[in-house]
């Protein structure tokens, strides 16, 4: 059985945007058969919460190295480019599961 | 649910994004839904992570999840002449802009569908045509029709 992924979901506060493209994942996630737990938080905690996640996606650029793969997903949001980021999320996704 | 939320509307001229907020604050402190404090932390966190959206009528979404918001309101402003907000999806370029629209929101996993609303309503060129000719008084009841 393939284990499930955490998906670490930041924004600037961590209210309006990171709230809209969690759901977004979510919903990608499930529509793909991708087992995934979305956690969300700000960009300031990525940091300090990268070491227990797999994966990364950012509403906003983020600059700082990150041991993680990472992902922007503004355009979950904007919905310019949603295909792409969503080829995107589902391809990372199943490297990380090894499907 | 949108009945909870506080819709305002205000008009004025700022010379730049810190301004804008500035004055939504003090829209939103006459009416009680939120203290300097929430004005404070929306200023701090523009300045780190920017709200300028560059969409096809480009709009600014300044927030905070900071204490200070005594009930959920948007705030909408509309200024004389755009300022500049740096872009959220990249804070190195930037947009200008007339339309902005100051959220004070708690709790947001408990409104994630008033806030897909409200992401696609501040996306929307033709709400926001509305928002730029209606006569200020109607707007806030435009934007509750709208999202509610």
């Amino acid at each position: 059985m393939p284990r499930e992924l955490t998906i670490l979901v930041a924004c600037g506060s961590g209210v309006a945007t990171s709230t809209v493209a969690q759901e977004a994942v979510k919903d990608i996630c499930k529509k793909n058969g991708i087992p995934a737990k979305i956690v969300k938080s700000t960009m300031s905690e990525i940091q300090s919460k990268q070491e227990d996640v797999d994966l990364i996606m950012v509403t906003t650029n983020y600059r700082k190295p990150v041991k993680k793969p990472l992902i922007k997903v503004f355009g979950l949001i904007s919905g310019i480019g949603m295909d792409k980021i969503e080829e995107d999320i589902v391809k990372t996704c199943k490297e990380l599961l090894n499907l | 649910m949108s009945s909870k939320n506080v819709y305002l509307a205000a008009e004025g001229a700022a010379k730049d994004w810190k301004e804008a907020i500035q004055l939504c604050g003090k829209c939103m402190m006459e009416h009680g839904s939120v203290n300097q404090d929430f004005v404070n932390a929306c200023i701090e966190r523009e300045k780190e992570y920017p709200t300028g959206l560059p969409s096809e009528i480009p709009v600014a979404i300044p927030h905070s999840k900071a204490e200070g918001i005594k009930e959920n309101t948007i705030c909408f402003l509309r200024l004389k002449e755009p300022v500049r907000f740096l872009r959220m999806d990249d804070s190195e370029e930037y947009c200008d802009t007339r339309l902005v629209f100051n959220l004070a929101i708690r709790e947001a996993d408990d409104h994630l569908e008033f806030l897909q609303k409200l992401m696609r309503f501040v996306l929307d060129a033709g709400v926001l045509e509305q928002c730029n000719k209606l006569p200020l008084a109607e707007i806030p009841a435009f934007i509750e029709k709208e999202l509610g």
